[in-house]
């Protein structure tokens, strides 16, 4: 690599961090299920949501007695009547609107309404304080893929939950005070190495005590309401053809806009006292412990068509906080600390998202959203505030100032305002019926295999759970191995390994266990004990090389042919590894510009004796004979891999 | 191999993928975002998308260029739909300029296909043929775009470090 590409890398690995999350599989499998669902719902929605608006009493009267009876019929018997469905959904969440002169906090909510009339057409609306925000007119197909179907998705479940009896009345219990019953519909078993244990996830519908209308929605782990994902039902109506108000804009089929945000020139405070025509607002040199370390022009570009102009809106963006340290020459604003970020502008921007809402928010308010910012509009500026924490987002936009004005107390509570936002954005309900976590190995299991490797123990059980003992680690992989671990276990066919499924355990903690080889619904049939190997890993680079590949640092072979294949790989990655770096690595790149091969001798590593390494003409070759006698070899013609058979084994070359 | 089966050998390519590469795919579309979360959510789409429609894989063993390129698309999605997403169904954005703003400004002055290809080269360490193939172009497009890449940054990083 060459100094130039060095110095790439460094400021590529500044510009964002490696991340350590290993993302969420089952939930991919979930939603991968759930919009395969999606593509019948246009066939069921009608039905589902008939039943539930006009044979509501029905339909809980027979989950009472668990019998999910006379549900289907009374569906099917109801498309005829009225096939458009109607509904209207407010989300547990949205925003406040908070009086920074009174301290009064109003809910502002985000509403979606969907009018569907199958084979016709769809429409959907979506309102933030009852402003239209997106209002289109598509196919029901376009509505299926392009929008959020929650609802309707959840009237395809409910119907399932109804006609296979898995749906079961749980709780009673109340939505803003009114009286409920809760629905649970099934649910999923998922496996989690956190605690060694399973846990529902289940959907959960309440309807009214008295007319048996569905009136929200929420989703529990262990039977208990996860915040924010719950959703109040105001209306769900069966209207006829020629009800259908179908009559909004159609969906727009061109390009979308395009663009971004960049920072421009720096502005001393002479120049922020100008900026936006003298309207420019801060907070002051220092604002509540955070220096302003950065004050500077802020572009936002966009625009349709490529051949087009960009369309610039020109703000002022301002950071409060501290820096960080020289990385590739430059300082970075620190994100990993408390700060608080001001962005300011004349007018709303494509880029500068949720900026269009500043517009209508009164004079001497602030609009809180879910998340960690607020906008509010002060002398026609729109102004957004970010931080970490809502009570710093509150204290800033109270607090910002035309530059030249002292600080002035608003006299206001930001600790007890902050709590009010967040009560504001929920809607309250009571009840829930919790469930307890199941065990992952039974405790009555039997075991089948067991191995061990530098201190870390596996024990797999008949029926597929499997038991990995990370305490007594040696103590340079507990130094070098990031806090969880990614296990797996596997057979062994040829170079190829069928897996018996993945989990995840902590680093020299307590004993964990995780689920292998266990039938999931939606999931593919894995491979069953007993296995070849396992191993544990995690980490991409920061200790070995080669840098961006996965690392399973800790290998056991539970029976021959596991070992074999460990060996056979280390072999391969060896080899790989080789032809890759030093000499080979200078020699190939020169080799891609027409130069000959070099020397053998010139090739070969004198730490690496194992590798024999031959030249000749415009091609080298590389090969190791692993400890099991098998031989590998990669075949560099013109720099480039002619042929190799350490590809299944190693991923790099 | 019926078409079952190979559905769920696919499938089964996809999961290895996501558990083994995961922080790469999120690094990369963290890259082509500007914002972890909403990278996070592009890398889900994706592999979701890319679990509902495995059937239609034609390519050969090596699955990671396909699922490149539906990453990708969906991180530009991502980019491109900012403000295309009705309020209803985000969270107020947060703030659009990411942290580490004079390298991001940087990057960002690049054309897509040179931002694209040099962060599938840093950050996942893919080979031109995979670049090519996840970004639909040919690898001497690759080659070239690169090069330029190299060129822009190395010019504007020596010009900064004065």
């Amino acid at each position: 690599m060459t100094e130039s590409h060095q110095t790439i890398h460094r400021a590529l690995d500044g510009l964002v961090d490696e991340p350590e999350d290993h993302g969420d599989w089952e939930r991919v499998l979930t939603d991968a299920g759930r919009a395969t669902r999606r593509s019948r719902l246009v066939r069921f929605a009608v039905a589902a949501l008939t039943a539930v608006g006009v044979a509501g009493a029905a339909v809980v009267a027979s989950l009472e007695d668990d019998r999910p009876s006379g549900i289907v019929d009374l569906a099917l018997a109801a498309i005829g009547d009225g096939p458009v469905i109607h509904v209207i959904t407010r989300g547990d969440w949205g925003g406040s609107l908070v009086d920074l002169s009174t301290g009064e906090v109003t809910p502002v909510h985000a509403e979606n309404e969907i009018w569907l009339e199958p084979g016709r057409a769809a429409r959907y609306v979506s309102r933030f304080g009852g402003k239209v925000t997106s209002d289109r007119v598509m196919s029901a197909a376009e509505l299926s893929r392009e929008v959020s179907t929650q609802l309707l998705d959840l009237a395809d479940r409910y119907r399932e939950a109804l006609r296979t009896g898995r749906a079961k009345v749980v709780a009673e219990g109340s939505v803003e005070g009114r009286p409920v019953r809760w629905i649970r519909l099934g649910g999923e078993w998922s496996p989690s190495s956190e605690d060694g244990r399973s846990h529902l996830r289940a959907e959960e519908v309440a309807v009214d005590a008295t007319s048996f209308e569905p009136v929200y929605t929420r989703w529990t782990d262990d039977g208990r309401p996860v915040p924010g994902t719950g959703q109040l039902i105001l209306k769900l109506e069966n209207l006829q053809a020629d009800e259908a108000d179908l009559s909004g804009p159609r969906a727009p089929r061109g390009p979308v806009a395009i663009g971004g945000a960049a920072l421009g020139r720096t502005l001393g405070r002479a120049d922020l006292a100008r900026a936006l025509d003298g309207r420019a607002l801060w907070l002051g040199s220092v604002h509540d412990g955070l220096p302003l370390v950065e004050s500077r022009v802020q572009e936002f570009r966009s625009r349709t068509d490529p051949d087009d102009e960009w369309e610039v809106v020109e703000g002022v963006s301002l950071f409060y906080g501290s820096l960080t340290k020289r990385r590739a020459g430059m300082r970075f604003r620190d994100n990993t600390k408390r700060f608080v970020q001001v962005l300011e502008g004349t007018r709303a921007a494509t880029m500068w998202r949720g900026s269009e809402l500043a517009t209508d928010v009164p004079e001497g308010s602030l609009l809180v959203g879910a998340g960690r910012t607020a906008f509010l509009r002060r002398q026609g500026v729109l102004v957004s505030v970010s931080s970490p924490e809502l009570v710093d987002v509150l204290a800033a936009a109270a607090a910002l100032r035309p530059v030249g004005d002292p600080p002035a107390s608003r006299g206001l509570d930001f600790e007890r305002l902050a709590l009010l936002v967040g009560r504001a954005q929920r809607v309250p309900t009571k009840g829930f019926a919790a469930v307890q976590p199941r065990p992952l190995v039974r405790p009555d299991a039997k075991p089948i295999q067991r191995g061990a490797t530098r201190g870390v123990t596996v024990v797999v059980y008949e029926g597929g759970g499997a038991r990995f003992d990370t305490r007594a680690m040696e103590s340079g992989l507990q130094r070098a191995l990031p806090e969880r671990l990614q296990t797996r276990c596997f057979r062994v066919a040829g170079d190829a390994v069928t897996s018996g499924g993945y989990g995840t355990v902590p680093r020299g903690a307590v004993q964990q266990a995780a689920l292998l080889a266990q039938p999931q619904r939606g999931r593919i049939p894995i491979a069953k004990p007993p296995f070849d190997a396992c191993e544990l890993g995690g980490g991409f680079g920061r200790n070995w090389l080669p840098r961006y590949d996965f690392h399973w640092p800790l290998e056991i072979g539970l029976t021959a042919r596991g070992r074999s294949w460990f060996e056979n790989r280390a072999a391969a990655r060896e080899l790989a590894h080789f032809v890759r770096t030093g000499p080979r690595r200078r020699a190939r790149k020169a080799m891609r510009q027409g130069a000959p091969a070099p020397d053998a001798a010139r090739l070969r590593d004198p730490g690496r004796p194992g590798i024999r390494v031959r030249a000749s003409g415009d091609r080298f070759t590389a090969s190791l004979t692993a400890s099991t006698g098998r031989r590998f070899f990669i075949e560099i013609d013109g720099g480039r891999v002619l042929r190799s058979n350490t590809k299944s084994l190693a991923r790099t070359t | 191999m019926d078409t079952a089966t190979r559905a769920d050998a696919v499938l089964a390519q996809i999961e290895k993928a996501y558990r083994e590469r995961y922080p790469m795919f999120l690094r990369v579309a963290t890259a082509i975002v500007g914002d972890a979360d909403a990278a996070r959510d592009a890398v889900h789409d994706a592999f979701v998308r890319a679990v509902r429609h495995r059937r239609r894989y034609r390519g050969g063993p090596d699955i990671e260029p396909w699922l490149w390129r539906i990453v990708v698309n969906a991180a530009r999605k991502r980019r491109r739909g900012a403000t295309e997403l009705p309020v209803g169904d985000v969270e107020i954005a947060a703030p659009a300029t990411p942290p580490n703003g004079d390298l991001w400004t940087l990057v960002a002055s690049l054309p897509e296909r040179q931002r694209h290809a040099l962060f599938l080269r840093y950050y996942a360490d893919l080979d031109y043929r995979s670049i090519a193939e996840a970004l639909g172009v040919k690898p001497g497009t690759v080659a070239a775009s690169l090069h330029g890449a190299h060129q822009t940054l190395r010019r504007r990083l020596e010009e900064m470090d004065h």
